[in-house]
């Protein structure tokens, strides 16, 4: 039960009984009465309080408040301190004042605009946190954002309080930007040898068994058309298709040295608080670290209302870990495994990213201080028409 | 002539299907466990301690006898009474 206003009162008398019938009888609710001897304890409410007065003169008997509960008098405590008074009047003050400015934006309904770029845009036609709200013409930025961004139908863009809400639907319709593209072409993107090409759009330049460069033109953005007369060729930019296969070797290089020097934490920490501002950063604590080996680990703390406030400006929390350094040896079988392991883990992206390995030639050495895997990997990659020239 | 009195009331109680304790104004207790008594109909404390508390009702004085016994509430028509209770006894 949420307590309002309860106190806890202490009765001395003889006639303790009669206090508590005549209290009853007065409507005054008693609570928790536990009495030893000629005193008794109980709790009474605070309005009732005042109506003891006579009861308290029939039954002869004394009253003490021994404490005062509830959050009226909890409330009471804290309004009788000045400052917090003083806070109280001036965030009274401040709020209609900062209500006049804007402290969020908020950017719904886009996926393929992504909201950075909308905050750009934003940022580019005058609109920035902390600017009078009045300022804000919400039609105008609506038709600016439609023009800019093609990609959206419809747009809203309203103030709400001290926050602007830009509401977006896209164009759902599929709509890849190779179609807006006049010209691209394909490109090799490793230095190989071309085994196949196949060429749907546009103009091959290299042939099957040629070893090209990375970046090279494999499939060029241009269709020849010769003329009727049969005497010149028409080129018309087109957006290259095809599919290229390149082989090309990896070369892959590890290393593992068998002693090793591991952290083993002592289990202290420092704390260090750091203000960064756009321009510098500020130690907070500059005390002297009494760590002879540390690393540290940071954690943005710095309070949402202050951020709201001033939003470039960061207060982070660095906290600095005291270790030792051990030596560690890894048993020669070991470290062939974490290679062996590392090597696996190489393949595995390769063939995510949908390349073919053809070959393997890779093996692990042995020295007296390192167990080392060395080699190369023959690997088939196609390229298809993602790599464009825009022109 | 009171028995006689209290049977009339009884008989009308019955007759009418109405509660007893409005109609003839007797103690209705409720006992949770040996814990907590709740007692409604009363008209006056007469004795408070931790091991006895005794109670004025309409016909007769109900005895509570136990442990730590507190009373929780006390208003003009309930009394909660929180302890070890051991005995109750009607006089």
């Amino acid at each position: 039960m949420l307590k309002i206003a309860v106190l806890d009162i202490e009765v001395v008398g003889k006639d303790l009984e009669r206090f508590l019938n005549l209290s009853a009888y007065h409507g005054i609710t008693l609570l928790n009465i536990v009495k030893k001897e000629e005193q008794m304890i109980c709790s009474i409410k605070a309005k009732d309080f005042f109506l003891l007065h006579h009861i308290i003169h029939k039954a002869k008997v004394k009253v003490r408040i021994r404490r005062k509960t509830g959050w009226y008098f909890q409330l009471k405590n804290i309004i009788s301190k000045k400052i917090f008074i003083l806070f109280l009047s001036i965030a009274i003050m401040i709020i209609p004042l900062f209500s006049q400015f804007l402290w969020k934006i908020e950017v719904d309904g886009n996926f393929k605009v992504s909201t950075d770029l909308i905050y750009e845009f934003l940022q580019k036609e005058g609109i920035y946190y902390r600017m009078p709200l009045k300022e804000i013409k919400g039609d105008e930025l609506e038709k600016k954002l439609r023009k800019e961004f093609y990609d959206i139908t419809w747009i809203s863009v309203s103030v709400e309080g001290t926050t602007l809400k830009v509401r977006i639907k896209e164009n759902d319709t599929y709509n890849p930007i190779k179609e807006n593209l006049s010209q691209s072409d394909i490109v090799a993107e490793k230095s190989g040898e071309i085994e196949s090409i196949l060429v749907r759009e546009g103009t091959r330049l290299v042939s099957v068994g040629e070893v090209v460069e990375k970046g090279a033109i494999l499939i060029e953005g241009v269709r020849q058309v010769p003329t009727e007369d049969g005497t010149e060729v028409k080129k018309i930019p087109v957006a290259a298709k095809g599919d290229v296969t390149i082989v090309y070797e990896i070369p892959v290089s590890q290393r593992i040295l068998l002693e090793y020097e591991t952290k083993v934490y002592s289990g202290e920490e420092l704390k260090k608080y750091i203000l960064y501002t756009k321009k510098s950063v500020v130690n907070l604590n500059d005390n002297q670290l009494p760590f002879l080996q540390y690393d540290y680990y940071e954690e943005e703390i710095t309070p949402y209302f202050f951020k709201i406030l001033f939003p470039d400006f960061k207060i982070i929390e660095r906290n600095y870990r005291d270790y030792l350094l051990y030596r560690e040896k890894y048993q020669r079988k070991e470290a062939e495994g974490i290679l062996r392991d590392d090597f696996h883990k190489i393949i595995k992206s390769l063939e995510e990213k949908g390349v073919q390995i053809i070959e393997k030639n890779v093996k692990i050495e042995n020295d007296p201080i390192s167990v080392s895997l060395e080699g190369k990997l023959k690997v088939r990659e196609v390229f298809k028409e993602k790599n464009y020239r825009n022109e | 002539m009171g028995k006689n009195y209290l049977n009339k009331k009884e008989k009308i109680a019955d007759y009418c299907e109405l509660p007893k304790d409005i109609l003839l104004g007797v103690p209705i207790l409720s006992l949770t466990g040996n814990r907590e008594l709740r007692i409604d109909n009363l008209k006056k404390v007469l004795e408070v301690s931790t091991e006895q508390i005794r109670i004025l009702c309409k016909d007769y004085i109900i005895c509570i006898c136990g442990e730590d016994l507190q009373i929780l509430l006390y208003t003009k028509d309930e009394l909660n009474i929180y302890g070890r209770i051991k005995e109750i006894t009607f006089n």
